[in-house]
């Protein structure tokens, strides 16, 4: 979930820029005098209010989600990972801003958001292909070889990008004119994914009776192979500051269309906090039927399932009463970890007067975000608690983590209309 | 000259298109699927089997009792003869009626929700029985004097000790000395009894010869869509049913057939061995 943000922490970006803005705006204009430095007409009054909607069509790259593999049983060279491919989002980006009057320079104020989320599924009941790649291996899998024969997974992207800009002319000249920018940058990015693994056919013997003489139901129930599941999730929080060019080019003579570029980079400072946890499933012995001791864990493929606890008498009782399956659990989390980015944009783009101030405009943009998503991993896990519930669980030793950092980049075209006024 | 060309080749290109209608209805992926459970490989004795009756006045009409007086229940019956070779009675394998409990489930395509089909998976003979032999042996022999005339004996064929005609048989050779002895009791004339195996003497159905009284046990239909999964359980019960003579116990099998056709490539364990109590558990996905 993205934290809602306080009015009281957005104080000191919007002071520090509005007070380089007022600095600023006692210097000369930065505009290069190259004979063609007449002020445009709409910069004459005494400001303008600037406002545009922009439509993004928007696919992140490198979220690198990696539910599942596929295993080749005949080949284990031909093994694949599966990932999950991001869709393509239609995303808003809003952007309003005040031009100073005398050309002085303008305030900017940009808000992107992307959200996506993406399933990958696949169920085949009996064919026991999918390594379960998200869950602690321990355990995983209901013979304890890591491979289910159905999964579902969702993975899901956010980021919140904002922005507040002070724009200042950098030159102007007959065609090209130039801006520079300073200013204030804030990214939230969150990524998560989940997935659960089945045994839905798995080849393991049948509780049926006359296996036992307790509701089968209740076998059924109880030694039913569970799903295995695992969530991993990280936030990245930060914010910084942010310098950039933008550039605009006319084409043809009539000053109604142009060519814009425009670059920036920022270097983020936040926090990091992710989270982890897991539960997979084992079968274990105890020595009595209600309550006991353990006694051991069973091994695929389970055989203890079909016997009688005096072998030779078939009318004594089921083994399989005293069985039960036990959840693995395995969780981690950390919370507020320092972290930093650098946050990159490039966008190119034809803007068009079509009627008095408004604009129509459309191109390519381009975001890279180093560093922004984590994926936190335990590595070793030991077993602990009560062995003789129904649950165990596993703790983790913190120190003994994986932080996998993961860099994002989002492109797309885009397609807005602008107005100034 | 050139337009008339192009609007000639633009009318080709849509006559085809024209004929395409997105209301057509796709074809049905509907498909039925059978299952059997049967039991299999069991050894059990075989035997020369055929149907006999007395008819001491020549009329066709199969008398009411043997040429003693005695009465008989069935005028016409079916006969057993344990089969021999080089001395030594002989015993075949196949297939045998057996009790178990069944578990059909499906998981509909696209989903990973089992959902239980059969009711009960409780041992019921009536519904979950396996087959009955239907299987003849080679090498059957004539009645010879065991069908002395009045009597008229029509040769069945040899047969296994588990196939329904036999188990199905009523008659006793020489009832009012066997009444209360065991199958196959040799008696003191050194002269195999010719009660069939499993016949519960005088006491049981009579039938005639080829004929079913009751029908075999129906397999498990249903209609199956493309992507839907089936997973069968079963598991038999301890000790052969009322009957039934075998000499090991037999393996129990399921067999999937769609639309009539069976499926070859079940995963699974599709064939138990053949311990007591054991059991089958398989799947297979319609592609």
């Amino acid at each position: 979930m993205i934290k809602h943000i306080s009015r009281s922490r957005w104080n000191i970006p919007i002071l520090v820029t509005a007070a380089l803005a007022v600095a600023l705006s006692g210097l000369p204009s930065a505009t290069l005098a190259q004979g063609e430095t007449e002020p445009d007409e709409e910069f004459d009054k005494l400001g303008k209010l600037y406002a545009e909607v922009e439509a993004w069509a928007v696919q992140p790259i490198g979220a690198d989600f990696k539910p599942a593999s596929l295993h080749d049983p005949t080949d284990v060279f031909n093994t694949r990972l599966l990932g999950i491919d991001p869709s393509t989002e239609n995303r808003f980006r809003f952007r309003t801003g005040y031009r100073l009057k005398d050309n002085m320079g303008e305030l900017m104020v940009t808000y992107t958001s992307m959200n996506h989320l993406d399933a990958l599924n696949r169920i085949n009941p009996g064919s026991f292909v999918y390594g379960i790649l998200l869950p602690s291996q321990r355990h995983a899998g209901v013979f304890n070889d890591g491979l289910a024969d159905a999964f579902l997974s969702e993975a899901e992207l956010k980021t919140r990008d904002f922005r507040v800009d002070f724009y200042r002319d950098a030159f102007k000249g007959h065609r090209i004119s130039s801006k520079w920018f300073v200013g204030y940058r804030r990214v939230i990015h969150e990524r998560s994914i989940d997935a659960t693994y089945f045994a839905l056919a798995p080849n393991i013997p049948n509780l049926l009776n006359p296996i036992s003489d307790i509701a089968s139901e209740t076998l059924f129930l109880r030694l039913k192979p569970r799903a295995d599941t695992a969530m991993q999730s990280g936030t990245f929080n930060g914010r910084g500051l942010e310098t950039g060019m933008s550039f605009k080019m006319n084409l043809g003579s009539s000053k109604k269309v142009w060519a814009e570029a425009d670059f920036s980079l920022a270097v983020l400072r936040g926090k990091i906090s992710s989270e982890y946890f897991s539960i997979t499933h084992r079968y274990i012995l105890r020595d009595s039927v209600s309550g006991g001791n353990f006694l051991y864990e069973l091994a695929p493929p389970y055989d203890e399932f079909e016997q009688y606890e005096n072998p030779s008498d078939p009318n004594s009782a089921a083994v399989a009463e005293r069985i039960r399956q036990q959840n693995l659990r395995t969780g981690l989390k950390v919370e507020s970890d320092p972290g930093a980015s650098i946050a990159m944009e490039m966008a190119l783009s034809l803007r068009w007067r079509v009627w008095k101030n408004l604009d129509l405009f459309g191109g390519f943009r381009q975001h890279y975000y180093e560093n922004i998503g984590v994926d936190l991993r335990p590595r070793n896990i030991a077993p602990a608690g009560n062995q003789v519930t129904e649950g165990v669980d596993l703790v983790v030793n913190n120190n003994d983590a994986t932080r996998e950092l993961k860099s994002m980049t989002y492109e797309g075209l885009f397609f807005g209309i602008a107005y100034t006024y | 000259m050139r337009q008339l060309v192009c609007l000639a080749v633009l009318a080709l290109c849509l006559i085809p298109m024209a004929g395409c209608d997105s209301e057509q209805p796709q074809g049905s992926d509907a498909q039925t699927m059978q299952v059997l459970i049967q039991a299999g490989n069991a050894s059990a004795g075989l035997y020369d089997v055929w149907e006999q009756y007395y008819d001491a006045n020549l009329d066709g009409i199969p008398d009411e009792t043997d040429p003693m007086g005695n009465f008989l229940p069935q005028p016409v019956f079916v006969a057993c003869r344990r089969a021999f070779q080089n001395g030594q009675p002989i015993s075949g394998t196949g297939k045998t009626p057996w009790e178990y409990s069944l578990e059909i489930s499906i998981i509909r395509a696209g989903t990973t929700t089992i959902e239980r089909l059969t009711t009960t998976e409780a041992l019921n003979s009536t519904f979950n029985m396996t087959p009955y032999s239907d299987e003849f042996a080679t090498g059957a022999q004539p009645p010879g004097n065991d069908c002395l005339p009045p009597a008229v004996c029509n040769s069945i064929g040899r047969l296994l000790g588990t196939n329904r005609i036999v188990i199905d048989s009523t008659y006793d050779a020489d009832p009012q000395d066997n009444m209360n002895l065991p199958v196959n009791f040799v008696d003191n004339l050194n002269r195999w009894d010719l009660a069939c195996p499993g016949s519960p003497l005088l006491n049981g159905e009579p039938r005639m010869s080829g004929t079913l009284a009751a029908p075999l046990p129906s397999p498990f239909t249903m209609g199956l869509e493309k992507g839907d999964t089936i997973l069968v359980k079963a598991r038999k019960k301890i000790g052969e049913p009322n009957g039934v003579e075998v000499f090991s116990e037999p393996t129990l099998q399921g067999l999937v057939y769609l639309n009539g056709l069976q499926i070859s490539n079940l995963t699974g364990t599709s064939v138990s061995p053949s311990d007591q109590a054991a059991g089958i558990s398989f799947s297979f996905t319609v592609n």
